[in-house]
C-alpha cells in the first residue's frame, strides 16, 4: 500500500470520528437539555403540592386572587406564627421540606414520654431513626419516584410540542411559536438531527404521507389536553393524602396514642403509591417512550409507514394513561383514618311493632306509659286487618284449586269447601271484632268508651 | 300406559287453552315452553318481595304473587277437569257411576273456577257485610 492510499484511508477513518463525536455530543446535549427539563417539571410538582399544604392547612382561599402574594409572604416567615400552629417552616420546591412537615406534624401528637424515648434511644444507638421518621423517609422516596415519573410523562409531552411545532414548520411553513426557552433550546437541538425539508418534500411527493402527517399533527396538538390529567395526579395525591392529615388537626381523636392513626395513614399511602408508581412505570410511561420514538424516526426518516406506526402509537398512549389514572385513584381511595368508634347516649321512641313491620311513619310513642293494652290491640289488630285481605285470597284460591283437582279425588271437594268456608268465617269474624269490642266498651264501659 | 297416554294428551290439551293468547306459537313447538316459563317464572321467583320496604309490604307481595301463580296454573287445571269429565262421560257406557262422578267433578270444577275469578267480589262483599262499607 503506497503512503497516498495511507493518507487518504486516515483521513477518511478521521472524518467519521469527528462525525461520530459530533453526533454523541449533539445527543449528550439533547439528554442533558431534556433531563433538566424533567427537573424543572419536577420542581413545579413539588412546589405545586407543598403550596397545596400551605393553603389547605392554613385555611387560605385557593380562589382568592391575592394567593400568590399571601404565599410569597408565608414564604419569608415562620407558618406557625400565622396559620393554627401548622409545623411547616417555609414553602418550598423540594420533598425534603415535605418530608420535614410531615415528620414535625406527626411528631407533635406524640407524647413528651415517647419524645423523651426517642432522644434516649438516639443518644445510645446512632442508627436508632424514630418510627415516624422511618416511615416519612419511605413515603417520601416512593413520592419523589411517583413524581419524577409524571415528571418525565410531562417532559415526553413537552417533546411532543416540539415535534409538533417541527411537523408544522413541514407542512405549513410557518413553526408553532414556543413560549418556554427550554423548549426552544430543544426543538434547535432537534432541527440539528431532523432536516424539514426531507419532511416536507416527502409530503409534498406523497399525497397519502401528507394525510398521515396532518392526521399525526392534529394527534400531536390535542396531546395538550393531556397535561391537565398530570396536574389533577398532584391534586388528587393532596386530597387523599395530605387533606386528611390536615383534616386530623381539626379534629383529633380523643385516645392517648394520637401519633399512631397518622402513621397508619403513612404506610397506607406508602403502600398505595408504590403500587401506582410501579404500574405507570409499566404501562403509559413504556407506551409514551413507544410514541416518542415513533414519531421521531417518522421525522427522521419520512414514510408512509412509519407515519402509520406513529398514529397508532397514540391510541395506546391515551388508553394506558386512562387506565394508570383509574388505578391511582382505586390505590389512592384506600388510605382511609381508622375509624373512632365514639359511644353516647341518645334518645328513641319505642314502638310496639317495630316500624319496619309498618312504615317510616310508624314511629311509636316517647315513654313506655303511652304503652297501653289498648293501643297493642290495636296494633295487632292493624297488622292483620292490613294482612287478611290478601290471605283471604290465597286462601279462596287454594279452597278453589282443590274443586278443580276432584278428578284426582272426589274428597278434595271437601277439602276446598273447608278452606273457602274457614276464610270467609275468619274474614266476617276479624272485621266485626271491632264492632264487637266497641259493644262491650258501650255495655261495660272501659277505656276510650 | 294408557295413563302416560292420557296424561301426555291432556297436558296437550291444557297448554292448548293456555297458548290459544298466543296464536303465533304453535304448542308443540320450543317456543311454547318458553312461553309456558315466561309466564310462571315471574310468580316461581324468589324476588316476589318486590320494591317493598316494610316487613307487611314484602309478605303481601309474596302472597300476590303465590295467589297469581296459582290462579295461572288453575285455568289448566280446569280445562283438564273438563276434559277428564268428558272422557268419563264418553266411557259411561261401560263404566255405571261415572256419570254420577262425572257430573260432580263438573259441577265442583266450575264453581272452583267461578271463585278464582270472582275472590275480589267476595272479599268486598265480606267487607260490606261486615262493616257496612
Amino acid at each position: 500500500m503506497d503512503s497516498r492510499r495511507k493518507v487518504i484511508i486516515l483521513f477518511i477513518l478521521s472524518l467519521i470520528v469527528i462525525l461520530i463525536f459530533f453526533e454523541i455530543g449533539f445527543a449528550q446535549n439533547r439528554i442533558d437539555l431534556l433531563n433538566s427539563l424533567i427537573d424543572k417539571r419536577e420542581k413545579e410538582y413539588n412546589k405545586k403540592l407543598n403550596e397545596l399544604i400551605v393553603v389547605y392547612g392554613c385555611n387560605l382561599n385557593p380562589d382568592d386572587s391575592e394567593l400568590k402574594d399571601k404565599l410569597d409572604t408565608l414564604v419569608s416567615r415562620y407558618i406557625s406564627w400565622s396559620c393554627n400552629s401548622i409545623p411547616y417552616n417555609h414553602i418550598k420546591d423540594t420533598q425534603s421540606a415535605r418530608q420535614d412537615f410531615l415528620n414535625r406534624y406527626i411528631e407533635s401528637y406524640k407524647s413528651i414520654l415517647r419524645v423523651g424515648a426517642d432522644v434516649i434511644y438516639e443518644n445510645v444507638n446512632p442508627l436508632y431513626e424514630s418510627d415516624i421518621k422511618s416511615a416519612t423517609q419511605k413515603y417520601i422516596e416512593k413520592e419523589s419516584f411517583l413524581i419524577r415519573r409524571f415528571a418525565t410523562q410531562h417532559s415526553f409531552f413537552d417533546l411532543a410540542t416540539i415535534f409538533s411545532s417541527i411537523l408544522t414548520e413541514a407542512i405549513q411553513g410557518t413553526p408553532k411559536q414556543l413560549s418556554d426557552s427550554d423548549l426552544i433550546n430543544l426543538r434547535n437541538e432537534y432541527l440539528k438531527i431532523i432536516q424539514i425539508a426531507t419532511i416536507s418534500q416527502a409530503i409534498q411527493t406523497d399525497q397519502k404521507i401528507k394525510i398521515c402527517a396532518q392526521t399525526l399533527l392534529n394527534q400531536l396538538k390535542n396531546i395538550g389536553l393531556i397535561y391537565p390529567n398530570l396536574d389533577m395526579n398532584i391534586d388528587d395525591i393532596f386530597f387523599k393524602f395530605y387533606y386528611k392529615l390536615l383534616q386530623f388537626w381539626k379534629n383529633p381523636p380523643s385516645e392517648s396514642n394520637k401519633y399512631k392513626p397518622l402513621l397508619d395513614l403513612v404506610k397506607k399511602a406508602i403502600n398505595a403509591i408504590s403500587i401506582s408508581s410501579r404500574r405507570i412505570h409499566q404501562n403509559s410511561h413504556q407506551n409514551i417512550i413507544k410514541l416518542i420514538n415513533k414519531i421521531q424516526s417518522f421525522l427522521h426518516n419520512p414514510t408512509l409507514e412509519a407515519c402509520k406506526e406513529a398514529n397508532e402509537a397514540f391510541a395506546g398512549v391515551k388508553q394506558s394513561m386512562e387506565e394508570d389514572r383509574k388505578m391511582l385513584l382505586e390505590n389512592l381511595q384506600m388510605i382511609e383514618l381508622p375509624p373512632e368508634i365514639k359511644v353516647a347516649t341518645t334518645e328513641i321512641s319505642i314502638a310496639v311493632i317495630p316500624p319496619i313491620i309498618f312504615d317510616g311513619e310508624h314511629k311509636g310513642t316517647s315513654s313506655l306509659a303511652a304503652i297501653t293494652p289498648s293501643r297493642i290491640f290495636d296494633e295487632i289488630k292493624d297488622f292483620l286487618f292490613k294482612l287478611a285481605p290478601t290471605i283471604f285470597t290465597l286462601l279462596l284460591v287454594i279452597g278453589a284449586i282443590f274443586y278443580l283437582l276432584t278428578p284426582i279425588n272426589l274428597q278434595n271437594i271437601q277439602k276446598g269447601t273447608e278452606y273457602i268456608k274457614w276464610a270467609v268465617l275468619g274474614y266476617f269474624l276479624l272485621l266485626v271484632v271491632s264492632g264487637i269490642i266497641t259493644a262491650i266498651r258501650a255495655i261495660f264501659g272501659g277505656p276510650g268508651s | 300406559m294408557k295413563h302416560i297416554f292420557l296424561i301426555t294428551i291432556l297436558i296437550f290439551l291444557a297448554l292448548n287453552l293456555v297458548y290459544a293468547q298466543q296464536s303465533s306459537i304453535s304448542p308443540a313447538s320450543p317456543d311454547a315452553w318458553r312461553y309456558f316459563y315466561d309466564m310462571f317464572r315471574p310468580y316461581a321467583d324468589v324476588g316476589c318481595m318486590g320494591n317493598a320496604t316494610t316487613a307487611l309490604g314484602k309478605i303481601s307481595n309474596c302472597v300476590r304473587a303465590v295467589t297469581s301463580a296459582l290462579k295461572y296454573l288453575a285455568v289448566i287445571l280446569f280445562v283438564i277437569a273438563l276434559t277428564y269429565t268428558a272422557g268419563l262421560l264418553v266411557f259411561a257406557p261401560f263404566k255405571k257411576d261415572s256419570i254420577e262422578t262425572s257430573k260432580k267433578i263438573l259441577l265442583w270444577s266450575i264453581i272452583g273456577f267461578i271463585i278464582l275469578f270472582v275472590v275480589d267480589q267476595i272479599l268486598a262483599a265480606i267487607k260490606w257485610i261486615a262493616e257496612g262499607r
